[in-house]
C-alpha cells in the first residue's frame, strides 16, 4: 500500500489546487446537466470555474466560449432535430448531378451562362433546388427557430405558455448566445462590444436561472408563492 | 407589497414555465384580475390545433379561456368583451370554454357570442 496521501476530495483536474466549492444553485444546475448530458455538464463547469478564477488571463473570453458551446450543445442533448447532414449531402449530390447534366444537355447552357426557355434538364435542376429548400425547412431548423424549439423542449410540464411569452424567452436566449459568441471572439477587446465583468456575470446568471427553472423546477415553492401573490393582489383590489 | 407589485411579481412568475402559467390561471376565480391581465396581453391569442408527428393532432388546453369561463357569471361584460376581441381559433377546447362562459351569462349577453 502506498504511503502517499490520497488526493483530497474535490481536488482540481491537475491534482493541484482543490476545486472551490460551488454555491448550492450552481451545484444543483451542474447535477441537472450531469443527468442530461456529461458534455454539457463539463462545458458548464469549465465556464464557471474559468469565470471565477481571478488568475486566469482572458477568463471572460474563455468562459464565454464555454457558455456558447453549452448553449449550442443543449439542443442535441435534448434530442432536438438539428439537421441530418447525410441527407443534406445526398440532396447536394443530386443537385450537382442534375446541374452537370443540364450543363451538358440543356439547350439553355451557353458556356458559363444560361439563356432561353426552360427545358427538361434545367427544369430538373429547379425541381432539385425546390426539394432542397423544402427539406431545409423540415430537417434543418433556422437559427431563430432552434431557440424556440429548445425552450419548448425544456418545458417541464405539458402545458405550453402563450406564444409571446415563449418568444420573449427565445429572443433573450438568442441575445445571450450572440453576446457569448462576441465575447469568445474577443469583440470586447477590439472595442466592437462594450461590456463589463458585471454584465458577463449577469448574462451567465440569466442563463443559469432559466435552465435551473426548467431542469429542476421548484414547483411547490412557486405554487405557494403564486397563491400568496394572488391573495395580496385580490386583497388590494377588493378593499 | 401592494397589489401592483403583486401583479408584477405574478406576471414574472408565470412567464417562466408552463406549469406556473397553468397553475395561476387554474386558480384564478376573482374578476379583479381580468383587466390588468388583458392589459398585459393575455386573453388574446388562443392556441390552435397542433399537428404532431405521424398525422396525430392535439387540441391544447388554454388555461386563459378556462379562467374566463370560471369568472363569467360575476363579470359578464368583461368576459364577453374579452372573448369578442380574442383571435379566431380552430381549437375545440377553447370553443368549449367559451360555450361554458356563455352558459353562465344572461341570454342577451350569451346571444352576442353567437
Amino acid at each position: 500500500m502506498s504511503n502517499e496521501p490520497e488526493p483530497a476530495s474535490g481536488a482540481g483536474p491537475t491534482g493541484g489546487e482543490p476545486k472551490q466549492e460551488l454555491p448550492p444553485q450552481r451545484t444543483k444546475l451542474l447535477d441537472a446537466f450531469r443527468d442530461l448530458d456529461s458534455r454539457v455538464a463539463s462545458m458548464y463547469e469549465a465556464a464557471i470555474r474559468m469565470m471565477d478564477n481571478p488568475e486566469l488571463e482572458d477568463a471572460m473570453s474563455l468562459a464565454g466560449h464555454a457558455m456558447r458551446e453549452l448553449m449550442d450543445r443543449l439542443p442535441q442533448a435534448l434530442d432536438l432535430p438539428l439537421g441530418q447532414k447525410s441527407r443534406l449531402f445526398a440532396r447536394l449530390d443530386q443537385l450537382q448531378e442534375r446541374l452537370d447534366q443540364a450543363h451538358a444537355t440543356s439547350s439553355c447552357a451557353i458556356e458559363d451562362s444560361w439563356s432561353g426557355s426552360i427545358d427538361a434538364p434545367l427544369l430538373a435542376v429547379i425541381e432539385a433546388v425546390e426539394v432542397l429548400i423544402e427539406e431545409r425547412k423540415e430537417f434543418w431548423p433556422s437559427r431563430t427557430k432552434t431557440p424556440a424549439e429548445l425552450m419548448k423542449r425544456l418545458e417541464p410540464g405539458f402545458v405550453q405558455r402563450t406564444e409571446p411569452m415563449a418568444k420573449r424567452e427565445a429572443k433573450s436566449w438568442s441575445e445571450s448566445h450572440r453576446y457569448f459568441e462576441q465575447v469568445s471572439h474577443h469583440h470586447n477587446l477590439y472595442g466592437e462590444l462594450e461590456t463589463t465583468s458585471d454584465e458577463f456575470e449577469s448574462r451567465v446568471r440569466g442563463i443559469e436561472v432559466l435552465l435551473l427553472n426548467k431542469l429542476r423546477p421548484p414547483t411547490a415553492a412557486d405554487f405557494a408563492e403564486i397563491d400568496e401573490l394572488m391573495a395580496t393582489f385580490e386583497a388590494g383590489s377588493n378593499g | 407589497m401592494d397589489k401592483n407589485e403583486a401583479l408584477a411579481a405574478v406576471l414574472e412568475k408565470i412567464s417562466t414555465r408552463g406549469d406556473t402559467y397553468a397553475y395561476f390561471f387554474d386558480r384564478l376565480d376573482d374578476p379583479a384580475w381580468l383587466v390588468p391581465l388583458a392589459e398585459a396581453g393575455f386573453f388574446k391569442n388562443p392556441p390552435g390545433i397542433e399537428e404532431l408527428e405521424n398525422d396525430y393532432i392535439r387540441f391544447p388546453i388554454w388555461p386563459e379561456s378556462r379562467a374566463l369561463a370560471r369568472v363569467a357569471e360575476g363579470a359578464q361584460e368583461d368576459v364577453l368583451n374579452l372573448i369578442l376581441k380574442c383571435s379566431e381559433t380552430d381549437n375545440p377546447r377553447v370553443h368549449d370554454d367559451f360555450v361554458d362562459a356563455a352558459n353562465k351569462m344572461s341570454a342577451s349577453n350569451a346571444a352576442r357570442l353567437v
